[in-house]
């Protein structure tokens, strides 16, 4: 498939998933902040990993597939796709975190384009959708998309330990090709190819409901 | 080439006089069901694989179903050993729990061992009706620590999906291939652990457990409702025994009850 962008399609995409696009983003840290209460990410190698694991074996790979799904699913196949995403989730708060953006997505970007988004779908379903409908090639979304989450969770991390913008920026340079990796692996797999590996990240959310006090909603 | 090994187990309980019996019962090949005197009114089943572990190309398919307020508990004879299998041949096994309304299935097979070059994809569906009950528990243990069996390469892939009236609630995508040590020491994955287990209760009023499953937890472990009736619990180990530890208090709060006798043999 065509992954170029015209001039237009790289500016909606830019301006989709720039941070300041209010899908609110920075409530959420994906369990992140548990990890770091906990520990498990102390430092930022630690961070890094943490974040290369959650884009190679983690909901980055999962989302990347669901981009690249939902970018041509319409009617019951879309709403089987959002069930599918949202049952995905082993988390009360990554149910939340994924369908609070999509519905916070779709109501903007219904705003903006006048697209025929539904509410209820998970995040990476909304963006996919809205995607196919305005003619974007799926691989660039999920690259940039993955990159947001990336940098979303950088920004997180910041508030929650000593972490300087070089060294958290160096974090998101360093996972570019990753998010390129992951995104083009999706293009080649279908829902049925979804598969996880993030087993500290999904305990982390869940240890994440109970800890107090806390800045983020997930 | 060793021939595959081939098993079916079919079994479904009916609710009669007061306690859960047998209604049909089917076993094939390599699986076995044996059914040692219920202590309850449930019907206890226990099933083992005569083939004596899972390789390349080995086919298992497990149906059970409970009818309307019976209840089964399903346990293994032993632990189940994946070996080494050829490349492009896994084993590849099926289970299927249909439960009525009022009824319950206690799915509590032992663990899985995986040694090197093991290949295994396993699908579970469970259907629900309104009102029944289904208490899943799958551990996975990396080599056995103790024999200093390291597990180098894996394919494992694990799929579950529970629907509860025709609605998908859950789906579990376990997919871990390739250096599953490597895997396994990365943080975000098993920060160091050799074992790994994943708990669902899908219950009316399953989220009410969370503050009792939250105190029996080590630091490795969590757990979430992600719907008022259904309750998602995911624990990492150093090794089985320390895996064991933590599982069988939550495992035997959820069942109501002592796990089965196979369990400590």
């Amino acid at each position: 498939m065509d992954t170029m962008l015209s001039t237009e399609q790289f500016l909606t995409l830019s301006h989709w998933l720039s941070p300041a696009y209010p899908v609110g983003g920075f409530a959420w840290s994906h369990g992140l902040e548990s990890a770091i209460h906990d520990g498990i990410v102390a430092a930022p190698d630690a961070l890094c990993d943490w974040l290369d694991d959650l884009l190679a074996h983690g909901a980055g790979r999962t989302d990347a597939i669901l981009i690249h799904a939902a970018h041509t699913a319409r009617g019951a196949e879309l709403a089987d796709l959002a069930a599918l995403a949202t049952a995905l989730q082993p988390t009360r708060e990554r149910r939340a975190e994924s369908l609070a953006q999509g519905d916070a997505f779709a109501a903007i970007t219904r705003a903006l384009r006048g697209l025929d988004l539904p509410d209820g779908l998970p995040y990476p379903v909304a963006l996919g959708h809205a995607a196919g409908l305005e003619g974007l090639p799926p691989e660039p979304v999920a690259q940039l998309y993955l990159q947001a989450v990336v940098t979303n969770l950088v920004q997180a991390a910041q508030r929650l330990m000593p972490l300087g913008q070089t060294a958290a920026h160096r974090i998101v340079a360093g996972l570019a090709t990753q998010c390129a990796t992951v995104a083009a692996a999706a293009a080649t797999l279908g829902p049925d190819d979804i598969g996880s590996a993030g087993l500290a990240i999904d305990i982390a959310s869940m240890r994440h409901e109970t800890l107090e006090p806390r800045l983020f909603r997930s | 080439m060793p021939p595959r090994a081939e098993g079916e187990l079919r079994l479904s309980a009916r609710l009669s006089g007061g306690r859960s019996r047998i209604d049909d019962l089917r076993q094939a090949g390599s699986l076995r069901a044996l059914f040692p005197r219920p202590h309850g009114a449930a019907l206890d089943a226990v099933f083992l694989n005569t083939a004596g572990g899972l390789t390349g190309g080995d086919r298992m398919r497990i149906e059970a179903r409970a009818e309307a307020g019976a209840r089964i508990v399903i346990s293994s004879q032993a632990a189940e050993r994946g070996y080494r299998a050829e490349a492009g041949e896994g084993a590849r096994i099926e289970v299927g729990l249909a439960v009525e309304a009022g009824g319950r299935i206690d799915w509590l097979p032992q663990e899985t061992i995986l040694f090197d070059g093991a290949a295994i994809a396993r699908r579970m569906s469970v259907t629900l009706a309104p009102g029944a009950v289904a208490l899943l528990a799958e551990a996975v243990i990396l080599g056995r620590t103790a024999m200093g069996e390291e597990v180098g390469v894996l394919r494992f892939r694990d799929r579950w999906e529970v629907r509860r009236d025709g609605r998908l609630q859950f789906v579990e995508a376990l997919d871990m291939t390739g250096d599953a040590a490597a895997l396994m020491g990365r943080p975000g994955i098993g920060g160091g652990a050799r074992a790994l287990a994943t708990v669902v209760f899908a219950a009316p009023g399953a989220e009410g457990q969370l503050d009792e499953l939250r105190s029996l937890l080590p630091v490795t472990a969590g757990v979430s409702a992600v719907a008022e009736d259904l309750v998602v619990l995911r624990m990492l180990a150093g090794d089985g025994f320390e895996m064991r530890r933590g599982l069988v208090p939550v495992l035997e709060h959820l069942a109501g009850g002592p796990l089965p006798k196979v369990w400590r043999l």
